[in-house]
């Protein structure tokens, strides 16, 4: 391998690291799109395509971004539940989707207390609220 | 073969080859400042077969990490932060670890002072990447 010099080596190596970024997005595409993806238990199609389109104000429009930047990558974009559950039609109270929220479940669901505040509880709240099936 | 599964097959094949880059950097550092020690060497080939190991963890790392989010390389939150480092990290790791490969353990100073600085480039590609996915784990 001493016979490579560094500039030669250097267009092999960008070469190589981008036939595997390709080769890596191209394996996931076709795991994604073809019905291979649903044989393996577990791996269902991704739930960006089902995120169901809502005009939402105020809290409720600011609970979704939330919702998506902290909540969405267990609950999934479309809160239809991934490895979380589905959120739509909650039957319980502010105060205990509150007290999840801020407390955690052990050994489910991490503690948000440190990273969501009272009105960013509620705005998500706001936006569970609009969750109807 | 459920979220969980895949979740621990992650966090396992993710901290493997993290470990390596930051070893493979900091022994490269140690032969390049040590540059007249007899460890020299040493320091020098550990780098070498670190980044190459590291190189070839990362397509478990890369495998599993599409696996748990569905195959999905982009994404939402903290999901998509996530990816936006993980892809230049991979494609940095996989770029280090073949040319080091084949240029071998002797370098001229100057290349490898360049091949350094990108090795931290990747390290600290990992490290924000890393942060944006134990966010997700354990929501700050």
């Amino acid at each position: 391998m001493k016979d490579w010099s560094a500039g030669s080596a250097l267009l092999v190596a960008v070469g190589v690291s981008g036939a595997s970024l390709a080769a890596t997005f191209g394996f996931a595409f076709f795991m994604q799109r073809t019905k291979f993806a649903i044989q393996l238990p577990g791996l269902p199609p991704s739930a960006q395509a089902a995120a169901a389109p809502l005009n939402l104000t105020g809290d409720a429009a600011q609970g979704k971004h939330l919702f998506l930047m902290n909540c969405a990558h267990c609950h999934a974009d479309d809160a239809h539940g991934d490895e979380g559950p589905d959120l739509y039609d909650l039957h319980k109270s502010d105060a205990r989707i509150h007290q999840i929220v801020t407390g955690g479940i052990k050994g489910e669901m991490p503690s948000f207390a440190k990273k969501l505040n009272n009105e960013d509880i509620k705005a998500i709240t706001a936006f569970l609220r609009t969750l109807r099936s | 073969m459920n979220s969980l599964f895949w979740s621990r097959m992650h966090g396992g094949a993710t901290h493997f080859p993290i470990a390596l880059v930051f070893g493979a950097a900091c022994f490269d550092t140690l032969a390049f400042v040590f540059q007249h020690s007899p460890k020299q060497r040493e320091f020098r080939a550990t780098g070498y077969w670190l980044i190459i190991i590291a190189a070839l963890g990362s397509f478990g790392a890369v495998f599993s990490g599409l696996a748990l989010s569905k195959w999905t390389f982009g994404g939402t939150g903290l999901v998509l932060r996530h990816h936006l480092f993980v892809w230049p990290s991979f494609a940095l790791i996989v770029g280090l670890g073949t040319w080091r490969f084949l240029v071998g353990r002797d370098i001229s100073r100057r290349v490898y002072a360049i091949y350094l600085g990108t090795v931290m480039v990747a390290c600290a590609c990992i490290a924000v990447a890393g942060f944006f996915g134990g966010e997700m784990l354990l929501a700050g």
